[in-house]
């Protein structure tokens, strides 16, 4: 894909506390692709390469324009050997694939990138079956704080 | 619609109105089909979160197919019960509404999804079932609209309560 190697997982930031359902399960919303394309059609979500151990705390950190916290729902771990895994089943043919774009305010960044074409319905199904690919999810350190008491 | 319910001689009280039975008492012969008779009370603890969205539906059209398929998931659960299944454990169907308007009626586990997009546009609105390694990795969707709801609906709901 790109040069610069790939780290075990990536980071999606979560913008709602109500698309944590329970511990460890993501409403689908988390990687429901919208209308956002590319110049080819392809469809596109961001996310942060888990490259460091500052890639967590960045994320957290990703403020609105307004200065608002932008992922007030915590932060999704996508180990990549899933994506992969998706992308080679056979229903898939190949639809999903990932890139590195880092961006001058943040080094981590990428997308997760699906091929165009693919019908609403179906990018719907898609986003169920990464929401699933989600190992943990990284709350917000003030929530871990009052959560461990 | 009057259900008729006949009890099995020498049986216990009759149901009351108000209670939640979670497994139907063997006392019970409904002959009402799969309608949920008057009185009778369900566990809407697992719709409950999918009826509270409704009100927040705007486009009609998608609150009525929300509507339609919530009263089929209920009363595919109220058959199961009927029928003398359990349903405690399955999980409550989580809901969420899109920022383009569509529906999302889900159970999910850390081993399943199974889900509803209910979408304006028909052949938008699908069904899918995705399951972790442990369960086989499937990986099955479709259209709402080229299927009966309460086939659909009952193989969801069969598959979730075998799943979970």
């Amino acid at each position: 894909m790109d040069g610069m190697p790939y780290p075990d997982n990536c980071l999606r930031g979560i913008t709602g506390k109500d698309m944590v359902w329970e511990e460890g399960i993501v409403s689908p919303e988390v990687f429901w692709f919208g209308n956002h394309t590319r110049e080819n059609g392809d469809f596109v979500e961001s996310i942060n390469w888990c490259d460091d151990e500052n890639a967590v705390p960045f994320t957290h950190g990703q403020a609105r324009q307004h200065g608002t916290p932008q992922f007030v729902g915590g932060i999704a771990v996508v180990p990549r050997v899933e994506l992969d895994n998706l992308s080679l089943k056979p229903a898939w043919q190949g639809a999903l694939t990932y890139n590195r774009e880092p961006l001058q305010d943040n080094p981590y960044h990428g997308n997760l990138i699906l091929v165009s074409g693919i019908s609403k319905r179906v990018r719907k199904a898609m986003a169920a079956a990464m929401a699933l690919t989600v190992t943990s999810i990284i709350r917000r350190p003030a929530e871990s704080a009052l959560l461990s008491g | 619609m009057k259900p008729t319910e006949k009890q099995a001689s020498g049986s216990p009280e009759p149901l009351r109105e108000g209670v939640t039975y979670a497994v139907a008492p063997e006392v019970v012969d409904v002959t009402s089909g799969t309608a949920i008779p008057e009185g009778w009370s369900i566990d809407r603890r697992i719709t409950r979160k999918a009826n509270a969205l409704l009100p927040k539906i705007e486009d009609k059209k998608i609150a009525e197919t929300t509507r339609d398929l919530i009263g089929v998931i209920e009363e595919t659960a109220y058959a199961i019960v009927a029928g003398g299944g359990d349903i405690r454990s399955l999980p409550p169907v989580n809901a969420a509404l899109a920022p383009d308007g569509s529906v999302l009626l889900e159970w999910a586990t850390r081993d399943f999804r199974l889900g509803f997009s209910i979408d304006s546009d028909p052949n938008e609105s699908g069904w899918y079932v995705v399951t972790s390694r442990q369960l086989g990795e499937i990986g099955m969707n479709g259209a709402l609209s080229k299927l009966d709801k309460r086939s659909i609906v009952s193989t969801l709901v069969n598959f979730a309560l075998a799943s979970a």
